[in-house]
Parts: structure tokens; C-alpha cells; sequence
């Protein structure tokens, strides 16, 4: 009873201390290597949110960009210049800078293309679960055609096709939605599979009927009944999905149909940097691609720790 | 029998929905006797091109004779290169089914080796060190990887060629870069880069397999009679686990025919993802559509031999059972 009033008092605090001695950050505890992927992740994403802050440079703001520091190599090494510690690009642009910039349209893809994906994934096979019918086999249908393509493979082709369908010059504007756009197309089945495969075993359950009964109205049935049932695999899909989004939205801006060189995400800044390989500038690519490898791996190793960790049988 | 037909049914379905779309990519973006056109053709002149084209007939009409083309290998022409896919698609695909062949043996025949060796050995430094690799190899993005052997063996220390395909020898046809010095050289660099993705994949695959394997009753039985371990390994269980490497193949296979779109602009490598690429830049909306058509040709195809491999295989699935993993 004390702990029920001391959580209404501070709804915050109470939820803090219930994460806190959690199972799960107990277990995170207790396995290094997910711990350390859980930290590079964090670290990574605080630097791109925190970019405007944390960069030493505004590399996309041409009046503080000079071309006299244009392709200097990391600070360490000869011709080195301690005001750029990973070098600089062919604009003079501090590779730092621009790696924190960047990560944060990268990430922001990421993010955006999961929670779309998972919002029409979950809204679908909710909505099939429940309805069937024509509705549902249509849709099923429709996710099976899609997974018998790769992934990556669909993020393409939307992406390639969208940037045909529309007229040249709104593509800069809208890089951003039309990746995001394409990596949410290419990963709504899974999500949709596994609500709709929950719905329809929910529905026939007690707790469901005497909801009806009760007439609450179905959406209210859906999410606040049904839904949690998935939380778990559903947090496994997403974390996993958004290592798979990264990486789509890097491929997808690397071979030159995802954004543009003027807002560069990491597979962009990889792509110009490529240019200057042959030249010896090797840092302007491998800086990062390392960051790239960092991001993706820290977010897939955390993703396996977090499908064992929610796994009942693993307990 | 009806599984089968079910399969080649829903194969079939497939392939009408991504010829829809193709087809109404291609008439809704545009008009296109007007894209083949241009300005200096008179009105009644574009007329009489829409009537010859049977552009003037209704919309499923028009599918209808879409598809029959399509079924007849006229894929459309091209605007970029005012030239007709068919033949544009039959000059590229000798460079990517080369790439991808390569890299499909690499990554099968390895991962499979690996695998095998890590579940076998579970304990082993290497084999640790090698599984610790492959959660590297399959965060590493293939276009970092191929940036990354690039610099090492072609900037660096320049023994294979960064770009291109090298010489290629023409056979009936089909031109190959397999019989010629330069052209093998050039295929390693790439190869690796596409087969190395894929290897880390298929290595874990194989160990999840073997290690389920190596607990059932039957090698436990093997190992109560005395029998070496190099024949219980070898011998008894992986036998019984080359089933599920079928399905590691063919995913193996698909991920490689989509991943070779990135390893080729990497490279420069002058096949069919190259194309694509060009065609997106150069907003070539009918090489767009023949192209979608094509790769989906190519998946459908993969999946059912995938599927029909399987059938034949496992006497369980040809018996008309459901299959339980494990």
C-alpha cells in the first residue's frame, strides 16, 4: 500500500526505481559486452543529438569553412592541425564536425523509418487480426509478396522509384521523407505478422470477451488489451530493425539515391570520401565508415542481448 | 502435388503484382510516345504512334499487351540509351552472375566450413575469434568493406585493380571475364567484398544448425559406440544438418543478388545494378519498370527452386507433413 501511494505522489520517480530494479538492467549488468554495445550506442546517440553543441565546427555553414584547411590529416600525423583532429575533407570541412552532423540525419532516418514502419505494421496487423476477411488475406498477401524480397533489395527499388516518379528539383527537399518512406515500406510485414499472429490468438480469450462485453470499443480492446501481449518481440524487431535501417539508409545514400552531398549521412560522407582514396586521404572515407561499423554493431549486439534477455525460456 | 501447384500459383501471383506496378509505373509517369517523341513531331503524327502502339485501348487492354510482351522477352526501350532493354539486360548480366556466382562460393563453401569447425569446437580461441568476426563481418556494411580492401589492395599496396572488370572473352555470346588474367583479377577484390557479407551469415546459420545437431540422441549414440569424433562430426551430423543449408543457400542467394547492387557501384562494375543506378540518375522510367520486373523474376525464381529443393530432400515435406524446425 505504501509503495502504491508513494507512486502516485511521483509518478516519475516511482517509474525510475521500478527500471532501476528491474530484471532486465539487472541482467544488462551483468553481461559486458551488451553493456558496452549499450554505451557506444548512447554515446553515439547523445553526440548527434547534442551536434550543435558538441561540434567543434559548423561545417555546413560556408563562413566558417576555409578552403586553406582543406584535406588536412588527422592531427597525429605530419601536416597535422590539432583544430581538426580527424583531418578535414577537399572543402576544409572538420571530419569531426561533420561525422556529428551527420549521424544525426542518419540516426533521425533511422528512428523515423522504425517508427513508421512499426505504426502501419502495427496498425495492420491489428486491424487483421481482428476484422479478417478480404481485408486480411489482401494484406497478408501483400507482406508475403514483400518478403520474398530482400529488404534491402525493396529500399531500393522504392527509393530509386520515387526519386524517378518525382520532378528533379524537389529531390534535395525531400531526400529525407522519400528514404524514410522506402526503408518503412520495406519493414511494415514483419511487424504486421507478428501483432496479427497475437490479435488472432487474443481474440478468442477471456479477458477480450469480458472486455466486449463490458463494451469498450474495439481500438480501446486492440491497444490496451491485445497489444501488450507483443511488447517484448516487437522492442527485439525494432531494435534490430533499426541496425537494418541504418545500414539501408547509409547503402542507400552511398550508391547515390539517398541524400544528397549538402546534408551528407554517414554513407554520403563515405561515398565523397571515396573519391579521394586513390589520392591517399584515406581518413576522409574510413573515419566514417568506422563510425558507421561502431553504430551498427553496438545497435546488433544490443539487439541479440535484448532478444535473449526478453526470452522466457532463456531466464 | 497441390502444395507444389499452390507454390507455383502464389509464384505466379508475384509476378502479376510487380507487373501492375511496372505497368502502371510506366503509364501513369508519363506519356510515352511523348518521351520517345520530343518536340519536333507533329500532332497528328504522335496520334497515329499512339494508335500503332495501341495506346488509344482501354487500361486492362493495354496490361493485357503489356504483359504479353513482357512474357515474350520485349522488356521496352530504354531512353537513355535509346536502345532495347532486352538486349541492355543481355550485355550486363554476364558481369553480375559472374560476381555473384564467385561470392556465392565463396561465402557457402567457407561459412559452411567455418560453421561446422565453430559449433564442433566450441571452446577453441580461433573458433571464438572467428564467430567475434563474423558479428563484425555482418555489421560492416558492404560498401565500408569494399572501401576498405580497396584502400588496403589497391591504394596501399596496389596488387588488384580498384575498378572495372578487366578483359573479357566472348563465348557464345556471353561475355566473360573468367578465362583472362586481368578479368580475374578484378573479380577478387569485388568478389570478396560481396562474399564476405554473405560469409558471416551463413557461418552462424550453419553453427546454430550443427550445435542443435551435435545434441540429439542419435550423435550422442554415435559417441556411446566409440566412433571418432572426426566421423561423428563429419559423418553423422553433418549429414543431418546440410538440410537447412539449402535454405541458407538460397537466402545466401538472394541477399547476394541484392547486395551485388552496392558492391558494383563500389567497384564500377558494369552490371545490372550499375544500370539501375544510372536509370534512377537518369529518371529512365522504362528501364525502371523492365527492371523491377526482372529482379522480381529473378527472386520468384529463387524461391521456388529453394522451396521444390527442399521437397525433394526431406521425405517428411514430400509426405504431405508440416515441417517442425529442430
Amino acid at each position: 500500500m505504501e509503495t502504491a501511494a508513494a507512486a502516485s505522489r511521483t509518478p516519475v520517480a516511482a517509474w525510475l526505481r521500478r527500471i532501476a530494479a528491474s530484471d532486465l538492467l539487472y541482467n544488462l549488468r551483468q553481461t559486458p559486452t551488451a553493456l558496452a554495445a549499450a554505451l557506444v550506442m548512447s554515446a553515439i546517440f547523445l553526440g548527434a543529438v547534442f551536434a550543435p553543441w558538441l561540434a567543434p565546427h559548423t561545417p555546413f555553414d560556408p563562413a566558417t569553412v576555409s578552403l586553406v584547411n582543406a584535406l588536412n590529416p588527422p592531427a597525429w600525423l605530419a601536416g597535422g592541425d590539432w583544430r581538426f583532429v580527424l583531418g578535414t575533407d577537399d572543402q576544409g570541412r572538420d571530419i569531426v564536425s561533420t561525422i556529428l552532423y551527420g549521424s544525426r540525419i542518419s540516426l533521425f532516418v533511422g528512428v523515423a523509418s522504425v517508427a513508421l514502419g512499426a505504426f502501419v505494421g502495427i496498425a495492420v496487423g491489428l486491424a487483421c487480426g481482428w476484422i479478417g476477411g478480404p481485408l486480411d488475406s489482401a494484406m497478408m498477401r501483400l507482406a508475403d509478396i514483400q518478403m520474398s524480397l530482400p529488404d534491402i533489395m525493396l529500399a531500393l527499388l522504392f527509393s530509386g522509384i520515387a526519386r524517378a516518379a518525382l520532378p528533379r528539383e524537389y529531390h534535395v527537399d525531400i531526400a529525407v521523407w522519400v528514404l524514410i518512406f522506402a526503408i518503412a515500406a520495406s519493414n511494415w510485414p514483419q511487424y504486421a505478422r507478428v501483432v496479427r499472429a497475437a490479435t488472432l490468438v487474443a481474440r478468442d480469450k477471456e479477458y477480450v470477451q469480458a472486455a466486449q462485453v463490458m463494451d469498450v470499443r474495439p481500438w480501446r480492446i486492440l491497444v490496451g488489451h491485445v497489444l501488450p501481449n507483443v511488447v517484448s518481440p516487437l522492442l527485439v524487431i525494432s531494435t534490430v530493425g533499426l541496425a537494418f535501417a541504418i545500414l539501408a539508409e547509409a547503402a542507400l545514400s552511398f550508391v547515390g539515391i539517398g541524400m544528397p552531398p549538402t546534408q551528407p549521412t554517414l554513407g554520403a560522407l563515405i561515398r565523397i570520401g571515396n573519391n579521394f582514396l586513390f589520392s591517399g586521404e584515406w581518413w576522409i572515407s574510413l573515419v566514417p565508415s568506422a563510425t558507421l561499423l561502431a553504430l551498427a554493431l553496438s545497435v546488433n549486439v544490443f539487439g541479440d542481448w535484448l532478444r535473449d534477455a526478453l526470452n522466457p525460456k532463456g531466464r | 502435388m497441390f502444395s507444389v501447384l499452390t507454390r507455383l500459383f502464389h509464384a505466379l501471383a508475384t509476378m502479376a503484382a510487380m507487373a501492375l506496378i511496372a505497368f502502371s509505373l510506366l503509364h501513369l509517369l508519363g506519356d510515352p510516345v511523348e518521351n520517345m517523341a520530343g518536340q519536333e513531331v507533329s500532332v497528328e503524327d504522335k496520334e497515329r504512334l499512339r494508335e500503332a502502339f495501341g495506346l488509344n485501348a482501354s487500361v486492362p487492354e493495354r496490361f493485357a499487351s503489356f504483359v504479353l510482351a513482357l512474357v515474350q522477352g520485349d522488356l521496352g526501350r530504354s531512353l537513355q540509351y535509346r536502345r532495347p532493354i532486352a538486349d541492355l539486360f543481355a550485355e550486363r548480366v554476364p558481369a553480375t552472375v559472374e560476381l555473384v556466382l564467385v561470392a556465392a562460393i565463396v561465402s557457402i563453401v567457407v561459412g559452411t566450413l567455418l560453421g561446422v569447425w565453430a559449433a564442433a569446437k566450441p571452446d577453441n580461441f580461433l573458433s571464438r575469434l572467428v564467430l567475434t568476426g563474423s558479428v563484425v563481418g555482418v555489421s560492416l556494411p558492404t560498401f565500408a568493406t569494399g572501401t576498405l580492401l580497396i584502400y588496403l589492395f589497391a591504394v596501399a599496396v596496389p596488387i588488384f585493380p580498384a575498378f572495372g572488370r578487366g578483359e573479357t572473352v566472348d563465348i557464345w555470346g556471353w561475355q566473360t571475364g573468367l578465362l583472362t588474367r586481368s578479368g580475374l583479377m578484378a573479380l577478387v577484390l569485388p568478389g570478396a567484398t560481396l562474399g564476405l557479407f554473405q560469409l558471416g551469415i551463413v557461418l552462424r546459420l550453419m553453427r546454430a544448425e550443427m550445435l542443435d545437431v551435435l545434441r540429439a540422441n542419435f550423435v550422442l549414440f554415435a559417441r556411446a559406440r566409440g566412433l571418432p569424433e572426426r566421423s561423428v562430426v563429419l559423418v553423422h551430423a553433418l549429414r543431418s544438418a546440410m538440410l537447412p543449408v539449402v535454405t541458407v543457400a538460397g537466402i545466401n542467394l538472394a541477399g547476394l543478388v541484392a547486395y551485388s547492387l552496392i558492391t558494383e557501384t563500389v567497384f564500377q562494375w558494369p552490371g545490372l545494378g550499375l544500370l539501375f543506378i544510372d536509370a534512377v540518375q537518369f529518371a529512365d522510367v522504362p528501364l525502371l519498370a523492365a527492371y523491377m520486373v526482372f529482379v522480381a523474376f529473378v527472386f520468384v525464381t529463387i524461391n521456388l527452386a529453394v522451396d521444390l529443393a527442399y521437397r525433394f530432400i526431406d521425405p517428411r515435406i514430400r509426405a504431405g507433413q508440416t515441417m517442425q524446425p529442430g
